[in-house]
């Protein structure tokens, strides 16, 4: 029999010796502060935990774990079960689809009831010489394009640097109006991680026509955590643009490590990202997210 | 518009853009160059190269398309009655 009991119990790392690692103790510390943990007992030995963190009102499966030789057993399930029912409004977690193990975890997500959401492509770029390729990328073409979009009238500021007006516009402008699968707004609330020095607008004759929001983790890496042009402009590259002076941004920081986390997008836009990002990149990964609604809620 | 017009316009836009030797074995001058997020067949070009398209047009021809525009110039006979429009035929 399977109980899921919530709490970390006092003898956590001696249940789990061998298996933990630095990412769990983070994991446990964070939920330790906002979240929960949540740990199974098969026939009442410990078999797996289960760690959800509760950021901005969103729940989240942080980690989620089985002991090998107890696998197969439905421990799992039981704590993404436990999850759904006890956070009371929806939970998520994101799984990269290139793991071994994403085809069972995603079959025991769905088999919870948990939806599968459009995924996001992760790009990573640490490469010694990036900004190298990149500089040799501008030269060859870049510069002359962005200056074409400049040429266009096309202008860009920080988001610290955006008036009242542009912000209410970014505010007010429905989020399907950018093609995007989630509302980004939350993302320029006081206290949120996206890091205003960084994150660029780019402007058409005083409207919002594209942003790039990113954040700085720690003092060498940057996360381009949004990417979104106005639907109207879509296909005429101001994303080049924002990427560019975002770029520029981040150098100017001395950032050595890049991350860019897309949504999945539109054969065409993701063509574009692919042609710009490969001159950086050095790894690319998808996650795919699932996502638990309580009936009464809706998807939005 | 003469054909030579158009000739000019179908040089430029296959030598600016990242047309391969499979694109140019069905590039007419209706081919839809770019996906217009319809369902039309089209060469699927990216925003990079409808970029590419708007500078090569100021470069050759001294005409700055304006940003709303660039969906306009969707072939080479679009691109060549979108110039012409504007006063360029030559």
């Amino acid at each position: 029999m399977i109980t899921v009991e919530k709490g970390i119990p006092y003898r956590y790392s001696e249940f789990f010796a061998g298996f933990t690692t630095l990412y769990t103790d983070r994991c446990a510390e964070r939920v330790a502060e906002n979240g929960a943990a949540f740990f199974a007992y098969l026939d009442g030995v410990p078999a797996g935990y289960m760690f959800i963190e509760k950021k901005r009102g969103v729940s989240g499966i942080i980690h989620v774990f089985t002991k090998p030789e107890l696998r197969g057993r439905g421990v799992m399930q039981a704590l993404v079960r436990t999850a759904a029912e006890e956070c009371g409004h929806s939970v998520g977690t994101s799984l990269s689809d290139s793991h071994e193990f994403f085809p069972a975890a995603a079959h025991v997500f769905e088999k919870c009831g948990y939806e599968r959401r459009n995924g996001r492509y992760i790009y990573r770029c640490d490469s010694e010489d990036m900004w190298e390729r990149w500089d040799a990328y501008m030269q060859k073409s870049g510069k002359r394009l962005c200056d074409t979009l400049r040429r266009q009238g096309f202008e860009t500021l920080t988001l610290a640097e955006a008036g009242e007006d542009l912000l209410r516009q970014f505010r007010e402008t429905p989020y399907s109006e950018y093609k995007c699968e989630q509302n980004h707004q939350h993302l320029i609330l006081p206290g949120a991680d996206v890091d205003p020095e960084v994150s660029v607008m780019v402007t058409l004759h005083g409207r919002l026509a594209a942003y790039v929001f990113s954040y700085m983790p720690d003092r060498i890496s940057a996360i381009f955590q949004t990417l979104s042009s106005s639907a109207a402009l879509h296909g005429s590259g101001v994303i080049l643009l924002a990427i560019t002076e975002g770029l520029a941004k981040v150098r100017e920081r001395g950032v050595t490590r890049l991350v860019f986390s897309m949504e999945e997008a539109g054969a065409s836009a993701n063509a574009f990202r692919e042609k710009v990002l490969s001159v950086l990149v050095s790894k690319r990964s998808r996650i795919v997210s699932f996502t638990y609604f309580p009936k009464e809620e809706t998807l939005r | 518009m003469s054909e030579e017009f158009i000739a000019k316009v179908r040089e430029n836009i296959i030598s600016h853009l990242d047309i391969d030797e499979d694109m140019l074995a069905v590039f007419s001058d209706d081919t839809i160059i770019f996906n217009t997020g319809d369902d039309r067949p089209n060469l699927g070009l990216d925003s990079i190269d409808a970029l590419e398209l708007v500078t090569m047009i100021f470069e050759v021809f001294g005409y700055d398309v304006p940003a709303e525009d660039v969906k306009k110039l969707y072939s080479v006979n679009a691109v060549a009655e979108y110039l012409s429009e504007h006063g360029i035929c030559e």
